[in-house]
């Protein structure tokens, strides 16, 4: 077993490096076009910069959380909680974020600590997926942006509730007994059982932090590059783009989705952005950019990778676009909430 | 972990430590602080929270017991490196603003102007909601110049007033004769997310400014229909082209 989960170490360390070093050939290769076109590469520097401060505190702040549950939420707690009560659990995981407003940023680290502590892999998804739209921070920046107008801030947390537990029963089913997560390193676990050993608060608080800093090493490296594109394509695609591709209501729902993947906008900003297209493209549109942003986009994407298996990635990717674009048709063929 | 992962790893929070804290200093003779060039600067507490976080793990590598000494990883250099990065860019980045260019691809091709709705009469000339913050009080208030998320907000409560404003010159195939857009960036939270806010300029007699150019207007809000809806705008009592300002942006 120990073998299996070395090897296993390996190849993850082997695909880490593997990555790192394609993205900072790719880095400089992208920095040193950019300084042909001076104001390119200062309109890129800034943005990139802006997602990262923006976002890195969030992550900071998660990574803590993340150490407070590895350090003090007994082992089996969850699997004793929640035993006989795994779709219950899906429910409870989507709604969580009106208790405990997270922002997509922050939840990676602790969802990947939940999981560690026996969560169910479909409630953590439920959470991972409903966390950052079903907050009352979304619906307050949501209703801000169109007028105090709730109705489009109530479709906005009712759909992504509604698409969290989806495709958290879909991934729970394709994905049984936790296969799609990766292994967690060695000396994870063997920290963790010299934990369970009686120790002075100030040894626990380093335990603590010791596990924040080691996620804020190992994710925030996903931060960073998936930044990195979103300010590249920030930087270089015009706005008029989506605008010009969005010729009907089911394209423009499609063109709206692929600019939420690509932009990588905060789940508090991104409503003032579709407030813009208000007179341009159809509701519809506009609710899909801010159901699946939160959701998926370049950056977590990334930022998946040290918790999921690749497949299990790419499935969650297919099933969050899938169930937004068909909730958001039949948003727009039977105009059930119309603002 | 080995020593030499250690030493990166202080070294990568340093950096990060150093960047928040510049970023909350307010630079000499400047409004507010840097923070403004990336973030809304009402977002200083979660630079904070950056703050604190980072000299908690720079403690917990300086003084906590790791246990028996490792080998180096080698992916322990990729992922520094990769922290790293933003701070390099940050040295040459500190003090620049968005290009024009980035101010015309942000701008859809009908523009974010502020709407007065068709089907509600627009106030009269000197009318205006009682309630509503009075132009030298919301001046106050505001960092900018400006205070153009107000009037984005209640458009028809400023009919008829007079105004001063500034910002950025574009001009629109669609614009009615003699008009040109003045356009600021509104970043929610960064600057990302900025996006252009405009409002209309009747220059009529006078010299049309270079696009791309920052003016200041003066002048008295009225209604200006273009394409068959009237939108909020200023008819230019006096036009002056002036550099581009310090921070150029403004904050929800």
């Amino acid at each position: 077993m120990l073998n299996t989960i070395k090897s296993h170490k390996d190849n993850i360390l082997r695909s880490g490096l593997l990555l790192d070093s394609l993205f900072l050939a790719a880095a400089i290769t992208v920095l040193t076009l950019l300084v042909r076109h001076d104001q390119m590469l200062g309109d890129f520097s800034i943005t990139f910069l802006a997602i990262i401060l923006e976002a890195l505190p969030f992550m900071l702040v998660g990574s803590l959380a993340g150490g407070l549950i590895e350090v003090f939420m007994p082992d089996g707690l969850f699997d004793r909680l929640l035993k006989g009560k795994k779709y219950w659990a899906i429910f409870v995981g989507a709604g969580l974020g009106l208790i405990f407003p997270v922002c997509e940023c922050a939840i990676i680290p602790v969802v990947r600590r939940l999981l560690g502590k026996g969560v169910p892999f479909s409630a953590a998804i439920a959470f991972l997926l409903g966390g950052p739209i079903v907050n009352p921070v979304v619906a307050a920046s949501t209703a801000t942006a169109y007028g105090f107008d709730w109705t489009m801030a109530g479709a906005r947390l009712g759909f992504g509730y509604l698409i969290a537990v989806t495709v958290a029963f879909l991934m729970g089913s394709f994905f049984p007994d936790k296969k799609a997560l990766k292994i967690i390193p060695l000396p994870m676990i063997m920290l963790n059982d010299a934990i369970k050993t009686k120790t002075s608060h100030k040894v626990s608080f380093f335990h603590v932090v010791r596990h924040a800093g080691d996620d804020f090493f190992e994710v925030g490296k996903f931060l960073v590059i998936g930044s990195f594109i979103a300010a590249l394509l920030r930087t270089t695609i015009p706005v008029s783009v989506f605008e010009t591709l969005s010729a009907g209501p089911f394209t423009a729902i499609a063109v709206m989705m692929t600019a939420a993947i690509l932009l990588n906008l905060c789940s508090e900003a991104d409503a003032f952005i579709a407030a813009g297209f208000r007179n341009i493209l159809p509701e519809s549109s506009q609710l899909a950019f801010m159901v699946l942003g939160p959701m998926l986009d370049i950056k977590l994407l990334l930022m998946y990778l040290p918790v999921f298996k690749k497949k299990a990635i790419i499935t969650l990717a297919l099933l969050t676009t899938t169930a937004t674009g068909l909730a958001m048709w039949f948003y727009e063929i039977s105009g059930v909430i119309q603002p | 972990m080995s020593r030499a992962e250690q030493i990166l790893r202080i070294t990568t929070l340093s950096g990060w430590l150093i960047l928040f804290l510049h970023l909350l200093a307010t630079p000499t003779g400047g409004q507010t602080q840097r923070l403004g060039y990336f973030l809304n600067p009402s977002l200083w507490w979660l630079i904070g929270c950056g703050v604190v976080m980072t000299i908690i793990l720079l403690a917990s590598e300086l003084f906590s017991n790791r246990g028996p000494r490792q080998g180096f990883r080698p992916a322990a250099l990729g992922q520094n490196l990769i922290l790293l990065l933003p701070l390099l860019l940050y040295l040459p980045a500190q003090d620049v603003t968005l290009s024009s260019a980035s101010f015309s691809k942000r701008l859809t091709g009908k523009p974010d102007l502020t709407l007065l709705q068709n089907n509600e009469p627009i106030l009269q000339p000197g009318q205006h909601d009682k309630n509503a913050p009075s132009i030298l009080e919301t001046e106050k208030k505001r960092i900018m110049e400006f205070p153009l998320s107000y009037l984005i907000d209640n458009p028809k409560n400023y009919i008829g007033k007079q105004t001063k404003v500034k910002g950025m010159v574009f001009y629109n195939d669609d614009l009615p004769a003699s008009t040109f857009l003045c356009i600021r960036l509104l970043i929610t939270c960064c600057l990302a997310d900025a996006s252009p806010k405009g409002i209309l300029i009747n220059y009529s007699d006078k010299t049309p400014p270079p696009e791309h150019s920052w003016v200041v207007v003066e002048g008295n809000y009225m209604a200006i229909n273009s394409r068959d809806k009237d939108f909020l705008g200023i008819k230019a009592k006096s036009l002056e082209v002036v550099p581009e300002p310090q921070l150029p942006y403004l904050y929800r």
